[in-house]
């Protein structure tokens, strides 16, 4: 009986593996739909920049390429850049992003600013199960979330309980990436693309309508923070103090992963930028190694008030567009001086 | 006046990934438990988890919420799962009650008791909308403004069809073809085995309680016959019907924009859609239930290749309709008098099985045309039974005018009322939209646009749900704000009526309300081949062959298919159609 059960889950599992190794010939890889559309615009003006923000919605939604040009001009650097961002984007994925958009690139690079996260396995409930969650699922980026699983914790006072309960965290998400990975690999939905595309015609995609030249998308929520949630917010923040937040160096596969972000910006002669996002945490993530690396840490309300005043946000977590304006002239100046001290 | 403050949950689909977690461990446990007794009651507590889960969402996130008592953070209809102990509990004392009763004047109280609380509750959700809406409308035309103000009730996933299905097992033991049931876990697990209980087959008591007494056997169920159906189920659904849907969204979203050669293959496309849907649905809950070791009843038997209307309905939603010939057109009559009394009972079933789908007028014309169509069979049948000439031309006419009036009949079905936004724009930009139990929906996202109401704050730090649209029935229009706080004016752009006369004219007389056309002719090739494939099935050519092959060629080629059907779904799963009934 369990012989013949292995044999047919073996048989099933071929079956299946042979039709996903036609099918990724077949088809096209999965699109996501709000970074497809960046991927697509830089494959074919990519040239055209020399500054790329990456990083979560706290860098899509407040770091606006065209202010941060003006700033940085103003100063006397001269960039063109554009937010390759993406709402939801931390590390294994926001690799894969650079690796796609990097992988053939040679046009004069100036600065690659990564927001500083350690990898994540969990996934947005609205994404999973959809392309947006899908597409980065990738052979290397299994790996990734393989590794990470069984990666050694840096911080030296961790108690053996907490390690075990990290792993299993880790490893109870392992099958929703398995799930991930094998659509991508099988090319979910994108046979019923064809399909589409036969029957309808090819249809203009919403995002790239939305989409501007610089990647920078205006946020569609609130833009003030009110009741509840401001009183919640206002009590954290009087709680963090004056004291910024300690640092943490996660894991040796979060660091690994920064390395090789150094890398790939040390490869296309670009300064690798790491900025760890303002927002209230009791931690933060930093990179162990800051060799030829510029980190901006703005994970202190004491430090920089403003960009935590309540009239500046438009949720605990993020930015309303008057922070971010803020935000991003700030960043620029940092940078610039960054550069003006390590050229 | 109560408001959808928080979006009801959403159901978990069979086509979803997370269903087959789930199912693995309802399967594994069910077949590691060795007692009947035991598997019926972990199948029991399974049913309702599932079904609870439709409506309380996640329930790390509700039950926090329900302990702390925060009422306006919990999902609208959260409370809906006790209407399916209810049902469960009031039926179990009804049938006790019918066979324990002494004489037919209480057995008949205790029948009429159930029917009357069973369609009562069913009314209430189902109905309570529709006729406040029509007393409304009485009210408007009479130049009178009714007092009261309207209460938004929501329809709880799958009431149609365990009301129907427990009501069978009331009117069985009624009618004395069934003993009445005392073991309440029997009861219970017939109502709410999860497969089936959302939507459908309405299965029988008489067919599912005597499967509940023996225990079944592992080396009995077809584990072959149960992953191709699955598979097939699901292929129907996720590859076939929810992309159709495209094409029928896009043309019944606003067919003043399309030809008349749109209107044919949009019509054929929902044709398709619906029938790929809820067979696919019926397919896959066949085949959970059977690796289950249960069997539920068949739904389908390849309806779009019927003679007749007649015939259309014994392959049609197999199980509601033989529901409503045994207990509704038998109960009226059926064809125990004189012939204006047959077509009255006729007339009345169909028309009682549109309003069954749905609280509106357009399924009642939809049951209307129905029960029309066999009508005129019936005469037609009668006139031309003799006449072996006849015979032979409809041999090759009767499949393609049975279609045709069942795809006529599916516009009303379809037809939704379409409301804009932006009335008075004049860029065309204004988005349409449907009503909704929760608010108006994007018809081409189909996402929630503007809520009803929206959650928010006292200043004692009490939550309230606040409206967020106001009607003005006199004026046709809803005012206020979306989400968001943006002033929205939302009026009625045109009914389902409407929309139906549109798509008929273009239908029936060809007419072109534009030049555009909704799809290219690549349509007509994938419909020829779902029709041939459909065609070899219903000839069994596609059945049998599969049976006969290894064990490993099979689990190969299962594999294989599972990859082919994954490449070709929908990635953005499409609600199934009959859950909204």
């Amino acid at each position: 009986m369990k012989a013949v059960l292995c044999i047919n889950g073996a048989a099933f599992v071929a079956g299946f593996g042979f039709a996903v190794a036609g099918l990724s010939h077949a088809f096209e890889p999965v699109r996501a739909p709000q970074l497809g559309a960046k991927l697509d615009w830089l494959a074919e003006r990519g040239a055209e920049y020399d500054t790329f923000f990456i990083g979560s919605s706290r860098v899509h939604r407040q770091i606006i390429p065209d202010i941060f040009d003006a700033e940085m001009e103003a100063l006397g650097v001269k960039t063109n850049s554009f937010n390759l961002s993406g709402d939801g984007m931390r590390p294994p994925e926001d690799e894969f992003v650079m690796e796609h958009a990097f992988r053939t690139r040679t046009a004069r690079t100036r600065l690659i600013v990564v927001e500083c996260n350690s990898i994540e396995h969990m996934l947005d409930d609205d994404d999973a199960g959809t392309a947006r969650a899908v597409y980065w699922h990738d052979n290397a980026r299994m790996a990734v979330l393989w590794r990470h699983c069984w990666a050694r914790p840096l911080s030296p006072d961790m108690k053996a309980s907490r390690v075990a309960a990290r792993v299993w965290k880790r490893v109870r998400q392992l099958p929703e990436h398995v799930q991930h990975w094998v659509w991508n690999c099988g090319r979910v939905g994108q046979g019923s693309e064809w399909v589409s595309e036969l029957l309808v015609g090819a249809k203009p995609s919403e995002d790239a309508k939305e989409l501007g030249s610089d990647g920078y998308r205006v946020p569609k929520t609130g833009e003030l923070m009110s009741g509840k949630t401001l009183r919640g917010y206002e009590k954290d923040l009087a709680a963090a103090g004056k004291e910024p937040p300690k640092e943490d160096f996660e894991d040796t596969e979060s660091q690994a992963s920064l390395a090789r972000k150094k890398a790939m910006a040390d490869r296309l002669g670009a300064r690798l930028v790491l900025v760890s996002s303002p927002f209230l945490r009791p931690a933060v993530f930093a990179p162990a190694s800051r060799d030829g690396v510029v980190f901006l840490d703005y994970s202190a309300p004491a430090q920089y008030p403003e960009l935590y005043s309540p009239e500046h946000r438009r949720d605990p977590g993020h930015l309303n567009v008057k922070g971010s304006e803020i935000y991003t002239r700030l960043v620029a100046r940092q940078i610039a001086e960054a550069l003006k001290k390590q050229p | 006046m109560t408001f959808a403050a928080v979006e009801p949950a959403k159901p978990i689909l069979f086509v979803e990934f997370r269903f087959l977690w789930i199912f693995a461990l309802i399967f594994g446990v069910n077949w590691m438990l060795r007692s009947n007794t035991a598997r019926k009651v972990w199948l029991l507590v399974c049913s309702h988890v599932f079904y609870g889960c439709f409506f309380i969402g996640n329930p790390l996130e509700f039950f926090p919420n329900l302990f702390a008592g925060k009422w306006s953070e919990l999902p609208t209809g959260w409370w809906f799962p006790s209407l399916l102990w209810f049902s469960t509990v009031m039926d179990y004392y009804v049938g006790v009650g019918i066979e324990d009763a002494k004489d037919e004047r209480r057995r008949r109280l205790w029948v009429v008791g159930s029917l009357a609380v069973n369609l009562g509750v069913l009314g209430f959700f189902k109905y309570y909308g529709f006729f406040d809406q029509n007393v409304r409308a009485v009210f408007a035309w009479l130049g009178l403004t009714p007092s009261w103000k309207p209460l938004e009730v929501f329809l709880p996933y799958g009431i149609s069809f365990y009301t129907f299905q427990s009501l069978s097992y009331s009117l069985e033991v009624y009618r004395k073809k069934l003993p009445a049931e005392r073991n309440f876990l029997n009861l219970a697990f017939f109502i709410a085995f999860f497969p089936q209980v959302v939507a459908g087959p309405i299965v029988r008591a008489m067919t599912f309680l005597p499967q509940t007494l023996k225990k079944v056997e592992w080396s009995s169920v077809d584990v072959r016959g149960c992953l191709v159906l699955f598979l097939i189920g699901f292929v129907k659904k996720a590859c076939v019907g929810d992309r159709l849907a495209e094409i029928s969204d896009l043309y019944f979203a606003a067919p003043e924009n399309y030809s008349a050669y749109s209107a044919w293959a949009a019509s054929m496309c929902y044709a398709g859609q619906i029938y790929c849907d809820f067979s696919g649905y019926s397919d896959m809950a066949i085949a959970v239930a059977r690796l289950l070791g249960y069997e539920l009843c068949q739904n389908f038997a390849f309806p779009y290749f019927s003679a007749s209307i007649t015939e259309f309905w014994r392959r049609w939603h197999m199980s509601l309709s033989s529901w409503l010939r045994d207990y509704l057109y038998i109960s009226l009559g059926g064809n125990r008098g004189s012939k204006l009394f047959t077509y009255r009972n006729l007339m009345l079933t169909m028309v009682l099985g549109g309003l069954w789908h749905g609280a509106s007028w357009t399924f009642v014309v939809w049951g209307a045309m129905h029960g029309f169509a066999l009508i005129v069979h019936r005469e037609w049948s009668r006139i031309t039974a003799a006449a072996a000439g006849v015979a032979k031309v409809m041999k090759f006419i009767a499949v393609p005018l049975t279609f045709f009036w069942v795809m006529l009949t599916w516009v009303p079905f379809r037809a939704n009322d379409i409301y804009i936004d932006r009335p008075n724009a004049s860029d065309n930009t204004a988005k349409r939209l449907v009503r909704t139990s929760a608010g108006f929906q994007d018809l081409q996202e189909h996402k929630l646009v503007y809520p009803f109401a929206k959650s928010v704050e006292r200043k004692d730090g009490q939550t309230e749900s606040v409206p967020l649209l106001s009607h003005d029935a006199k004026a046709g229009v809803w005012t206020g704000a979306d989400a968001n706080g943006k002033p929205a004016t939302i009026r009625l752009h045109q009914t389902g009526f409407e929309l139906t006369a549109k798509v008929w004219q273009s239908l029936v007389f060809f007419e072109d309300h534009a030049k555009k056309n909704v799809c290219g002719n690549a349509v007509w090739v994938l419909l020829g081949a779902l029709v041939f494939v459909h065609w070899l099935n219903s000839r069994s050519y596609l059945s049998k062959w599969w049976r006969t092959i290894p064990e490993w060629l099979f689990s190969m080629l299962l594999g294989a298919g599972w990859a082919l059907a994954l490449a070709f779904k929908v990635v953005a799963y499409k609600q199934f159609i009959y859950f909204q009934f």
